[in-house]
C-alpha cells in the first residue's frame, strides 16, 4: 500500500515515514501543500496523510483541489486544530478521517487500516482466499494456519492482491502501490517478487493462488480459477 | 453607595427649600411693612377722629366725648391703645382711661415752617417708636393742629399758637398678629408645596434616570455568551447616549483584548502541540522499530524537541512578564558598533548559503550603558529573522547611528512577501505570514520577544514596509554615555 505524507514538520514527517515503512507501507513524503497536490494528482496513493497548516497551500485547499481533479485516495487530515468547526471543515473538504496532534502512532496505523478496508469495501481485518488468510492488522499471512515467512515487500504485494481478490491487478498498478518514489524499481522486480511469493505460498505442494493473466497482470483467487500456473 | 437619584432629589429640594424660605422671608417682610404702614394709618385715623372731638370755645378748649364713641381699646385696663390731648398751654385736655395715671410722651417742639404764610395754623403730623406705659414697644403719632371753633369761639390769632396736640399710641400687637398669621399660612402652604415638589422631583428624577437604569440592567446582563452585543444609542436620551457609546467603545476594546488573549492561548496550545506530537511520534516509531540505534536517534530527537519547547516557553514567559527598564539586572558599558559587527560576522556563513548579501557599514559610536545580554538578544533576533525570511538572492543591510540620547540601528531586508496590513501583526506572538510551522525552530515569537526586550531596555521599535518590498525595522535604545573606553572600529562586514 502506498501512502503520501504531507507534513511541514521535518521531524514529524521523518518519524511518520520511518514508522509507516516499518509497518510495511511504501511512503512518499513532502513538506508543502503545493508539492503534496502534485503528488496526489500524479500518483495513485491508497492513503494520504495531510497536515492542515502547510506552507504554500494549506491542507484544506490541497484537498479541495485534489478532489476537484478526481483524486480518490483516502485522506486523513492531521492537525493541531481540534475545534469541532475545524474537524467539520476538514471532513466537508473531502477528508475521510481527522486525527488531532499529538496522536498515538498505533492509532494512526489503525485509522490507515480502517481507511484501506473502506477503500476496498471490506469490514473484516482478515481477508480469506481459499485456505489463505491475510491479517491486515497484524500484517500476517497464514496458509492452513501456518504463518508464511514473507518479506515486507512480499507481504505488501500479497495484501494488495488480497484486497483485490478475484480482480486482475496489472504490474504497473502493483509497482505504483508497492514502491515509493525513492525505490529503484527494476523492470522484472514485480515478476521476481511474485515468483518468490508463489514459492512461499505453494510450499509443501499447496495449490497455487496467484495466477498470471498474460498481458493483463496477476489475480489472487481460488485454485479453481487457475488458468496459467 | 452613593445614589444619583437621592443626590438629584436632595439637590433639587435644597434649592426648592432655599428659594421657598427666601420667598417666605420676603413675604413676611412685606407683611411687616404693610402692617406697620397700616397701623400708622390707623393711628393717624384715630388721631383725626379725636381731633374732630376737640373744639375751641371762648371758655377754652373742650373735648367732647359724646360726639363719637370711644374705641374700647382705650378703656380702663387695656394695654393696647392710648391717647392723650394737650392744650396749647400744655395742660392735658383729655386722655384715655387705659393710661390711668400715666402719660404719653409729648412731641418734639413744633417745627418751623418759614415758607408757610400761617405757621401757627399749620397742621403737623409726627410719629415715633416708643415704649408704651404698659412697657410694650409701640408706635406713637402726634397731631398738632388748630381745632375747629365752637359756637362763639375766638377767631384764629396770627400771633398766638393755639394748636392742640393729640397723641395716639398703640402697641405692635397688630403687626405681630399679622406676622404670625402670615407666617402660619406661609408655613402651611410651604409644607404642602414642598411635599408636592418632593413627590414631583421623585417622579421626574426616577423617570429621567430610567434610561440609565435600563442601560445598567442591560450592561449587567452582559457575559461571555453575548459579549459581542453593542448598545444602540439612537433611542437613548441625549444625556445617556454618551454613556452607551462609551460602554460600546469599552466593549470593543475588551473584545479585542479577549480575542488577542484567546488567539494567543490558542496559538500557544497549537505551537506546543506540534513538538509534543513530534516527541510522541518519534518515541512511538523508535519503540516500534526497536533497534538500539533507532532508540538512540529517537532519544536525541526528543532531547532536541524538548530544548526547542523550553526555548519557546522561556520566550513566552519573557514576553508575559513584560519587564521594564527598572528591572534590568546588569547595566554595563556596551560598544554597540562592535556588538553589531560581531552579530553580522556570526551570520555571514548562513547568509552566504542562501546567497544573501549581508552588509553592515560600521560607524564609530559612543558606548552606551545598557544590559548587554538583552541588547545582544535584540540584535540576534532581528538578524536571524532577516536572514531566515529573506529569499535566496535577497539582501540584508544594517545601519547604526548614535547621539546623546542613545543609539538607533536599522535592519533592512527583502524582498519580503509582506503586505502593509501585515505590519501591525509582526509583533503579535505566533503570527507568521505562512500558516505553516516550518522546521519547528521558529514559533513566530521572535519579533514579539524582540519588542518585549526593546521595551525592557526602555527603547522603541518601528516597522515600515519600503516601496521596494523591503522591511525596515528601526530600533532606538537609550543609554547614558559611558565614562570610560572608546569605541573600536571593527572592519566592515559585507
Amino acid at each position: 500500500m502506498r501512502i503520501l505524507v504531507v507534513e511541514d514538520s521535518d521531524r514529524l514527517r521523518q518519524s511518520l515515514v520511518t514508522g509507516l515503512e516499518s509497518a510495511g507501507y511504501s511512503v512518499d513524503a513532502v513538506a508543502d501543500g503545493a508539492r503534496g497536490l502534485i503528488h496526489l494528482r500524479t500518483t495513485e496513493y491508497d492513503v494520504a496523510i495531510l497536515d492542515v497548516m502547510l506552507p504554500e497551500m494549506d491542507g484544506f485547499s490541497v484537498l479541495r483541489e485534489a478532489r476537484s481533479k478526481g483524486v480518490t485516495a483516502a485522506v486523513l487530515m492531521l492537525t493541531a486544530k481540534d475545534a469541532i468547526t475545524d474537524r467539520v471543515r476538514g471532513l466537508r473538504s473531502g477528508a475521510d478521517d481527522y486525527l488531532v496532534k499529538p496522536f498515538s502512532f498505533d492509532e494512526l496505523l489503525a485509522r490507515i487500516e480502517a481507511l484501506l478496508r473502506r477503500n476496498f469495501r471490506t469490514r473484516d481485518t482478515t481477508i480469506r482466499v481459499a485456505d489463505l488468510s491475510v491479517d491486515t492488522a497484524a500484517k500476517l499471512a497464514t496458509r492452513r494456519g501456518a504463518e508464511l515467512p514473507l518479506t515486507r515487500r512480499e507481504y505488501a504485494i500479497l495484501e494488495y492482491l488480497a484486497f483485490h481478490a478475484g480482480v486482475v491487478v496489472n504490474r504497473a498498478e502493483l509497482e505504483d502501490h508497492i514502491y515509493d518514489d525513492r525505490s529503484q524499481v527494476q523492470s522484472n522486480a514485480i515478476d521476481s517478487a511474485i515468483s518468490q511469493l508463489r514459492q512461499k505460498l505453494n510450499a509443501g505442494g499447496r495449490p497455487n493462488l496467484i495466477q498470471t493473466r498474460r498481458g493483463l497482470g496477476y489475480i489472487l483467487s481460488e485454485p479453481a480459477d487457475e488458468v496459467d500456473p | 453607595m452613593k445614589s444619583i437619584r437621592k443626590r438629584l432629589i436632595r439637590s433639587f429640594m435644597l434649592v426648592a427649600w432655599s428659594t421657598a424660605l427666601l420667598s417666605a422671608c420676603a413675604i413676611l417682610l412685606g407683611v411687616y411693612l404693610f402692617a406697620k404702614a397700616l397701623q400708622l394709618t390707623m393711628l393717624f385715623g384715630e388721631a383725626g377722629r379725636f381731633a374732630l372731638m376737640v373744639e375751641r370755645t371762648d371758655e377754652g378748649y373742650r373735648f367732647r366725648e359724646s360726639r363719637r364713641p370711644i374705641d374700647p381699646r382705650f378703656e380702663t385696663g387695656s394695654t393696647e391703645a392710648y391717647f392723650q390731648i394737650w392744650g396749647p398751654d400744655g395742660q392735658t385736655l383729655a386722655k384715655s382711661a387705659s393710661l390711668g395715671r400715666g402719660e404719653l410722651p409729648t412731641p418734639p417742639p413744633a417745627a418751623a415752617y418759614p415758607d408757610d404764610p400761617n405757621p401757627l395754623e399749620a397742621e403737623e403730623l409726627e410719629n415715633a417708636a416708643t415704649t408704651l406705659p404698659s412697657g410694650h414697644p409701640g408706635e406713637l403719632v402726634w397731631i398738632r393742629f388748630d381745632p375747629m371753633r365752637g359756637p362763639g369761639g375766638p377767631p384764629p390769632s396770627p400771633t398766638e399758637d393755639r394748636r392742640v396736640i393729640i397723641a395716639v399710641a398703640m402697641d405692635h400687637q397688630f403687626i405681630w398678629n399679622a406676622l404670625t398669621q402670615s407666617a402660619f399660612i406661609i408655613l402651611v402652604l410651604l409644607l404642602i408645596i414642598m411635599v408636592g415638589l418632593r413627590l414631583a422631583a421623585q417622579f421626574v428624577v426616577v423617570r429621567g434616570l430610567g434610561s440609565l437604569n435600563t442601560l445598567s440592567d442591560r450592561v449587567a446582563r452582559l457575559d461571555e455568551s453575548n459579549f459581542t452585543h453593542r448598545f444602540d444609542d439612537a433611542p437613548l436620551p441625549q444625556e445617556t447616549a454618551p454613556v452607551a457609546r462609551a460602554i460600546n467603545t469599552l466593549l470593543d476594546k475588551a473584545e479585542a483584548a479577549l480575542e488577542r488573549e484567546r488567539r494567543f492561548s490558542e496559538n500557544a496550545a497549537h505551537e506546543l502541540r506540534t513538538p509534543i506530537a513530534e516527541i510522541r511520534a518519534v518515541a512511538d516509531v523508535s519503540r516500534r522499530v526497536g533497534t538500539l540505534p533507532s532508540l538512540r536517534a529517537g532519544m536525541d530527537e526528543v532531547v532536541t524537541v524538548a530544548m526547542q519547547m523550553e526555548a519557546t516557553l522561556s520566550a513566552l514567559l519573557r514576553i508575559s512578564r513584560r519587564k521594564t527598564a527598572s528591572d534590568l539586572e546588569s547595566i554595563e558599558s556596551v560598544n554597540c558598533t562592535a556588538l553589531l559587527s560581531d552579530a553580522v560576522t556570526r551570520r555571514m556563513h548562513h547568509a552566504a548559503e542562501k546567497s544573501i548579501s549581508l552588509a553592515f557599514s560600521p560607524a564609530a559610536t559612543t558606548p552606551i550603558r545598557t544590559e548587554r545580554a538583552m541588547l545582544t538578544g535584540v540584535i540576534s533576533n532581528l538578524l536571524d529573522n532577516a536572514v531566515e525570511y529573506t529569499p535566496v538572492g535577497g539582501d540584508v543591510s544594517l545601519s547604526l547611528q548614535s547621539d546623546h540620547k542613545g543609539i538607533t540601528f536599522s535592519v533592512i531586508n527583502g524582498p519580503v512577501r509582506l503586505m502593509p496590513s501585515d505590519i501591525p501583526r509582526l509583533v503579535e506572538p505566533f503570527w507568521r505570514k505562512d500558516s505553516a510551522r516550518g522546521s519547528g525552530e521558529h514559533a513566530g515569537l521572535g519579533l514579539a520577544l524582540t519588542k518585549a526586550m526593546v521595551d525592557a531596555l526602555g527603547g522603541a521599535i518601528d516597522f515600515a514596509l519600503e516601496p521596494d518590498a523591503r522591511l525596515r525595522i528601526t530600533v532606538r535604545i537609550p543609554g547614558f554615555p559611558a565614562a570610560a573606553s572608546t569605541p573600536s572600529d571593527p572592519p566592515a562586514a559585507t
